[in-house]
């Protein structure tokens, strides 16, 4: 519950050039508090609304897109991947994984990847989005059991696909970021495909809401803290912030953070995940690892996601860009 | 949530877009933003470059968001309202779009809104005196002229033909039709006829500067230099001036009226009433308007008469001075 106190926290105000945004997002449904009944509506609204097909997205782009459906977890569901591929593909590219959004409780492998289209179509970097499973309905492990099945299936097809196994990153924005840092750490304990980097945009990483950031956006902005609240109840059972909780599902818990490949974090000033995010770039770098920090000022959840040229989107994009540029060699 | 903007983009009828076109220009212009985020707002909505010309400056935001400086108008062109030579202009290679109108309109205007701010805001000072003007307008004015802190702040006023010191400026004030001079006095000037305003600090110059207009219009040969800081209450009697503009001082008490009138009719009254005031006594104001005391006497039987009230007794006297100030500060 927020008190009347958490209302009253000063917060950083959002960047002016970001308001038409928030605007238009909240106008067209999507809150900035969202509980547990509004997930089915929004799903709903979510396949038709903001999720064009990969196909919608490609339009005439020399970028051809295939659907495989491969084994999910042992004993779990096949799972489909979508790749996409440049329509004259290298020998062996360099590829990004890549995990969708939607705060574990909605969306689909069609979600975020409009923002590595240039980059494919540029660099002929070959994409591979997974369909994981939601929840409420499959709650952790189910997720982050998926994404990493669809991982270790992509870096044990590397020659079929055509992709450059040593230049293999995962990349996903808020839910999907979390997942990313998860199958990251899962990757690191299980002796899995070696990752060359992890891409965390406004990386969704802490259950428990504690950190000052969780409280100053309530009723305000995008993924505030009730939707916070709402996400990872979903995913872990009420009660799991005083509980132990596996540190693939919640990588803010993890307190081992050595031995993880290089990672790119950035988030709004403006948003619930701030203060977890530049947590976990601090402990990464106290574990001896290598992560790039982006904290863009005023930014709200998800604003460097959709599109847009007010200078703040710009810089944020071109940030991440020139990171898998660096990354990946290309 | 990825793309949200440009899905929406697609998906709007006609009508939502543009409907959506002016709320985004709205809330830039309510968040006082500059001309380039309008123009990266304009980019955003059109999808392609758009750029804006003045005699001196010329700015291009190309459809990626990065800012340009060669070129120059093409494409669709609107003419910025109220700048002479100042144009904007959207960019499109392909087929023009049904929004492209409403989008190069909207613009135009939202600069024209802009640039006019930004010149107010040239004069700091007059922003500062505006009791209307934005906390944020008046924020950034105060730190242009770098006033925060300072608790001893006070505007004065000079008529328009007053003698200014010796490298005091000021600017320009229209009151009604009157024309004012506003000085902030920063280094306690000596002048020779002036209103000086109440102390205070930034935000209360406001204040300072009325009460300074209502010191100068008591201001006169007996006493040329007035301080709004002995005034006290008596700088009020000057507020319902604006109320009375519109019935030409019908409104006003009998008093005022019947006093003005003798003032108009009778060449010696408002400096002899000047001096009882000031002086406080008949054989002081005598000895300041160098005339005899039996003259005076005579003066000040002959107000009782016009009047219709005893100008000597206790009440008639606090009576006189009122009705003197109100007519003096109106």
């Amino acid at each position: 519950m927020t008190t009347v106190e958490e209302r009253a926290l000063p917060r950083p105000p959002y960047d002016p050039e970001l308001l038409p945004m928030l605007e238009a997002a909240a106008q067209q449904g999507l809150p900035s508090s969202i509980t547990p009944e509004m997930i089915a509506p929004m799903r709903e609204t979510g396949n038709d609304g903001w999720a064009p097909p990969i196909e919608e997205l490609i339009a005439d782009r020399p970028i051809v897109h295939t659907e495989r459906t491969v084994p999910g977890p042992a004993g779990a569901p096949d799972i489909i991947l979508s790749i996409l591929t440049p329509a004259e593909p290298l020998a062996a590219a360099p590829a990004i994984y890549h995990t969708h959004g939607g705060g574990m409780i909605i969306g689909n492998r069609h979600d975020g990847v409009a923002g590595f289209l240039d980059l494919i179509e540029q660099h002929k970097l070959v994409l591979v989005s997974v369909e994981y499973r939601l929840a409420p309905e499959h709650p952790d492990p189910a997720p982050v059991e998926d994404c990493y099945a669809g991982l270790v299936w992509t870096a044990e097809h590397a020659d079929e696909l055509g992709i450059d196994p040593s230049r293999l990153i995962i990349g996903g924005a808020s839910a999907g970021g979390g997942l990313a840092a998860g199958v990251t750490l899962l990757a690191r304990d299980r002796g899995g495909p070696a990752l060359a980097g992890q891409l965390l945009l406004c990386p969704m990483l802490d259950d428990r809401n504690i950190t000052v950031s969780s409280r100053q956006y309530q009723g305000i902005g995008v993924w505030d803290r009730t939707s916070n609240k709402t996400g990872w109840d979903a995913l872990l059972g009420e009660g799991h912030e005083s509980r132990d909780v596996s540190v693939y599902a919640a990588p803010a818990r993890a307190d081992d953070l050595r031995n993880l490949p290089p990672a790119f974090i950035d988030v709004g000033s403006a948003e619930v995940f701030r203060d977890e995010d530049i947590d976990y770039a601090s402990r990464i770098w106290a574990a001896g690892g290598q992560a790039e920090l982006h904290v863009w000022a005023g930014g709200f959840h998800g604003f460097q996601l959709m599109g847009g040229q007010a200078a703040v989107s710009v810089s944020a994009r071109g940030a991440a860009e020139d990171w898998i540029r660096r990354t990946l060699s290309l | 949530m990825q793309e949200l903007l440009g899905r929406l983009q697609t998906l709007d009828p006609q009508a939502g877009a543009e409907l959506r076109i002016v709320a985004h220009f709205d809330v830039l212009v309510a968040s006082h933003v500059g001309p380039e985020a309008l123009l990266r707002a304009a980019v955003t909505l059109a999808g392609c470059p758009a750029g804006y010309a003045d005699r001196r400056t010329v700015i291009i935001i190309d459809g990626a968001g990065h800012r340009r400086t060669d070129g120059g108008p093409v494409g669709l062109r609107r003419s910025v309202p109220g700048r002479a030579g100042a144009c904007v202009w959207l960019d499109r290679a392909g087929e023009p779009q049904p929004t492209d109108e409403m989008i190069i309109e909207r613009l135009a205007l939202a600069v024209s809104v802009t640039e006019q701010r930004r010149l107010e805001l040239q004069q700091p000072l007059l922003v500062l005196i505006d009791p209307d003007a934005s906390e944020e307008d008046r924020r950034a004015a105060g730190a242009r002229l770098r006033l925060s802190g300072r608790n001893d702040l006070r505007m004065v006023a000079l008529a328009e033909h007053d003698p200014l010191p010796d490298g005091v400026t000021g600017v320009s004030v229209a009151i009604g039709p009157d024309r004012w001079r506003a000085v902030l006095d920063l280094d306690q000037q000596h002048y020779r006829l002036a209103g000086l305003g109440v102390r205070g600090a930034v935000d209360e110059l406001p204040t300072s500067w009325q009460t300074a207009v209502a010191a100068r219009r008591l201001a006169g040969r007996l006493l040329p230099v007035v301080d709004a800081e002995d005034l006290g209450i008596l700088t009020t009697l000057a507020d319902h001036r604006a109320d009375d503009a519109h019935d030409h001082g019908r409104g006003r008490h009998a008093d005022h009226r019947r006093l003005a009138a003798v003032i108009e009719e009778v060449p010696w009254a408002a400096i002899t009433v000047e001096a009882l005031i000031l002086t406080g006594s008949r054989r002081s104001a005598a000895s300041v308007l160098g005339v005899h005391h039996a003259t005076l006497q005579a003066r000040v039987e002959r107000l009782t008469t016009l009047l219709g009230y005893d100008i000597t007794a206790p009440l008639g006297n606090h009576r006189l001075m009122v009705g003197y100030l109100s007519y003096r500060l109106a």
